[in-house]
């Protein structure tokens, strides 16, 4: 197993760096590099216009967007519960949970079922890209001076060639204390 | 072996063994109330303390294994005769079965466990108080022969027989060696309905190589002739040993039946010397045990699996219809509905048959609250009467296990509260021994269980003062409350008549604890007293909370599932039936008055401008002693579902108590009934006087 992730990391790694495969010379002279283990694989989507970095042990699935069941008295991002196989598990839209522009359903809306603590939860984004390895040196703390509304569910930047990737902090990300909307519950008259 | 097993399997296994030691000491003490003892409950006690050393051993949990080792003790003094049984005997056993308790919890938590030093010494004290050697009763007419060979425990049975003026016999057996624990067994249930047996001889005269002969010494008050008819089966004969006439005249040392024995028996060095013979009862290394342990969890997997075959099948049964509906290969299609029908009975014996297996018999807990009344009755310095019916009914596993705090929480109440002293129920002309009463008995799909004592009922004009002076109701409030709404109030948190914690209860924990237990278990709780005649509570429950069965409705176009458990029953009314009391919905329902609750309100569900229906679904919803109406505009019919979790962050939604899947791969909310009842009551209680008004203060409503 091991062995063949290896390999697939040396494929995906040379492909991304630009790198050819051994050239003529470098049969004539021997040649030698070094493949990373200490890559971290990212799924890369796209969510309100913005591109995502998630680690891939966080990911469970990608599945299309399924039925879901609307659950009352809960927050505005959470589109309901659907049905993972048996599994009931919470949607979460996740461009409204970033309080971003929420787009519309589409073709290319997909859904991450991400494992979180043990348990299972839906992402609807709007659309995934790939997986790509980043080397631990290109994550970088997210910035401070970010500020905003969404600096919370940031856990790190990743530089991936030109493009800058979020990637997300699932613990406040699906923090159940959001879940539950604030006045739900004992209330005045019905 | 170095290391010790895991936990896991001794404390329960362990529990087990302390709840079969329990029941045996309820057994003699009723049999010393009743001057008949058994010595099979005694012998039953020694074995369970006897494996629960060998089991304590074998777990390394030490003062468990000290404490049996030191009971195994004095239970062979108790067994042997040489420590007299009485009440206080009695208690210092009944002691131990509580050290055991916390003991095996204290194991089970790895905490450290009480201390057990001041109650080994009470049972060594037990042990060292033996009783004065008695004159050996003159045991004529028995040989020597058969003395030597018995223990030191059947000679003490022995004399306790000749005591007690019984004729012992001789009873000769002959069993084929390949079914000998069968017939031993079956003999030896037979010998039991005549009297005791002392012990089992191998006999000398085998009367071939694949037979076991036996010699049963057994005392018993009936006549020669009716053993000897009642046993007279192939290779059994019974012989009169001594005649009570016989052992009254001392002696008599050669009366007829001794050579008539005696001849009988091997000699015991030979005995000893040849296993053969020495194999007599206990042959069988297989265990008598036909039961297997097992986790509820892995029923609780087995239960969900059933379930997903149950929605794949309702699945299955809506694609044929289809097919059916177009006309495609009709033959085909009627095929596989036929097959599907067939498919959906298998799958709902399979699922009866998990539901069987999860079921066990209340008697457990039942037995658990006997040493409770038993032991609080004393402690209360209360003499109280135990009678309980029903311990055969059978509930869920898990429910059983909840209800042993709330059911301890009501005796405790009944004999605290509720019985009097005994000179005040004399005064009032009662019997001087107070009377509880526990029964169970499964009424439809629920199981009833119902407390009842002969006490002082519960006083109104107590719980109104009581609640006034703790600060739970205001003057006003109480004043418009009707009894039953008082009487409620001991459900309350916080809720005690007492000025001073008693012993037992009257902590202000109880009643409350009662009710959120009985309520979690989707049960209801119902209280009905008398003042000086006594008080009933009693509990309706689910007997499986598994497998529930739902009331699917619908309401503002969304569907939902409601345990049927906690549906009382549903009723159709039309709007102009809606009254409003104090800005309240409510409408009359068999003479009373039920507050309405819109589910689509509640939940805030926007409705798709339909008109405003003008008949409406009232589902009629309890929670411990609250009823609630819920409003909905329509009821989709009735279902067994397997609850499913909807996880962590969306189970603390207040009302929602989980998901199900109705089929079609429909995934519908399953409501949490309790807290929808808390919410619409705890709405009311601004307007606590509202229910309680008189129709005449009705209105007309909307």
């Amino acid at each position: 197993m091991a062995r063949e992730r290896d390999a697939e990391d040396l494929w995906q790694s040379l492909s991304r760096s630009g790198e050819a495969l051994a050239t003529e010379e470098d049969y004539e002279h021997g040649y030698s590099r070094e493949v990373r283990q200490d890559l971290r694989r990212c799924l890369t989507f796209r969510c309100g216009g913005e591109l995502y970095g998630l680690s891939i042990h966080d990911l469970a699935e990608i599945t299309k967007p399924m039925s879901t069941t609307p659950v009352p008295r809960t927050a505005d991002f959470v589109v309901g519960i659907g049905n993972v196989r048996g599994t009931v598990i919470p949607m979460v839209d996740l461009a409204r949970r970033l309080r971003l522009v929420a787009r519309r359903t589409g073709t290319s809306t997909r859904v991450l079922i991400v494992n979180h603590g043990g348990e299972l939860y839906g992402l609807v984004v709007d659309g995934v890209h790939d997986v790509v390895p980043i080397p631990p040196e290109a994550f970088e703390p997210p910035p401070g001076a970010l500020g905003g509304a969404r600096a919370g569910f940031i856990a790190a930047l990743a530089r991936h060639g030109e493009e800058i990737l979020i990637i997300l902090d699932l613990a406040v990300v699906l923090d159940p204390r959001d879940f539950v909307r604030g006045d739900a519950g004992p209330r005045g008259r019905a | 072996m170095s290391t010790a097993r895991p936990t896991t399997e001794f404390v329960p296994e362990a529990q087990e063994v302390v709840e079969e030691f329990s029941r045996r000491l309820l057994e003699l003490e009723a049999g010393q109330r009743t001057g008949v003892e058994e010595p099979e409950s005694l012998n039953a006690a020694f074995r369970a303390i006897h494996s629960l050393k060998g089991l304590a051993a074998l777990f390394a949990a030490g003062p468990i294994a000290t404490l049996s080792h030191s009971l195994e003790n004095a239970l062979d003094a108790l067994r042997l005769g040489r420590v007299p049984l009485n009440a206080a005997t009695l208690d210092v056993l009944f002691e131990a079965v509580e050290s055991f308790a916390a003991l095996l919890a204290a194991h089970e938590h790895e905490t450290e466990g009480p201390g057990i030093e001041g109650l080994l010494g009470r049972i060594d004290a037990l042990v060292g108080r033996v009783r004065p050697e008695r004159a050996a009763t003159e045991l004529p007419g028995i040989d020597e022969s058969i003395l030597s060979v018995l223990t030191e425990y059947e000679e003490h049975r022995l004399r306790e027989n000749v005591r007690l003026g019984r004729t012992l016999y001789r009873v000769h057996a002959s069993f084929d060696l390949l079914a000998i624990d069968v017939g031993i067994e079956g003999l030896k249930a037979r010998l039991k309905e005549f009297g005791e047996v002392i012990t089992y001889l191998p006999s000398a005269d085998s009367s071939a190589d694949d037979r076991i002969d036996l010699d049963i010494l057994l005392g018993s008050n009936a006549e020669h002739a009716a053993v000897a008819d009642a046993l007279a089966s192939e290779g059994v004969s019974v012989h009169p040993l001594v005649r009570e006439g016989a052992v009254r005249e001392p002696g008599g040392s050669t009366s007829a039946g001794t050579h008539d024995v005696g001849a009988g028996y091997v000699d015991p060095e030979r005995v000893l010397d040849d296993p053969e013979v020495g194999v007599g009862h206990d042959v069988s290394l297989r265990s008598i045990s036909r039961t297997v342990r097992v986790d509820l969890a892995r029923l609780d997997q087995l239960m969900n699996l059933i379930g997903e075959i149950g929605v794949a099948q309702a699945t299955l049964v809506d694609s044929v219809d289809r097919l059916r509906r177009r006309g495609a290969a009709p033959d085909i299609a009627r095929e596989l509905s036929g097959e599907l029908r067939t498919l959906s009975r298998k799958v709902s014996l399979l699922q009866q048959g998990v539901l069987d297996v999860r079921m066990v018999p209340l008697g457990q807990v039942f037995d658990k609250l006997a040493r409770v009344v038993r032991k609080l009755g004393r402690e209360a310095g209360k003499e109280i009467r135990l009678s309980i019916s029903g311990e055969e009914t059978e509930l869920d596993k898990l429910i059983v296990e909840e209800l042993s705090d709330p059911l301890m929480h009501m005796i405790r109440n009944c004999i605290d509260h509720g019985i009097e002293s005994r000179a005040e129920r004399l005064a009032t002309g009662k019997p001087p021994v107070g009377r509880v009463e526990l029964r169970a008995f499964q009424r439809g799909s629920r199981v009833v269980l119902e407390v009842e004592d002969d006490g002082r009922g519960i006083d109104l004009r107590q719980i109104r003062e009581s609640a006034l002076r703790r600060g739970l109701q205001r003057e006003e409030d109480l004043r418009e409350m009707t009894p039953q709404q008082i009487i409620e109030l001991v459900f309350m948190p916080g809720f005690t008549t007492r000025s001073t914690p008693g012993a037992l209860s009257g902590r202000g924990v109880g009643m409350d604890v009662v009710k959120t237990n009985i309520s979690r278990l989707s049960g209801i709780i119902d209280v009905n007293t008398t003042v000086g005649r006594g008080t009933t509570f009693s509990i309706t429950l689910p007997v499986t909370l598994a497998i529930i069965q739902a009331l699917v409705v619908q309401t503002a176009g969304q569907t939902f599932c409601i345990p049927l458990n906690s549906v009382l029953e549903s009723v159709m009314v039309t709007r102009n039936e809606i009254r409003t009391v104090d800005g309240a919905e409510v409408i009359t329902l068999h003479g009373k008055t039920l507050p309405l609750c819109h589910l689509a309100r509640l939940f805030e569900l926007r409705r798709q401008a339909s008109p405003e229906r003008s008949r409406i679904y009232v589902i009629v919803v309890g929670l411990a002693q609250h009823r609630v109406g819920l409003v909905v505009d329509d009821l989709l019919g009735q279902q067994d579902v397997v609850i499913k979790s909807i996880g962590s962050a969306l189970r603390s939604i207040p009302g929602i108590a989980g998901a199900t899947e109705l089929g079609g791969g429909r995934t519908v909310l399953l409501l949490d009934v309790a807290a929808l009842v808390e919410e619409a009551v705890g709405r009311e209680i601004g307007g606590a006087a509202a229910s309680a008004s008189s129709p005449s203060e009705v209105t007309h409503g909307a």
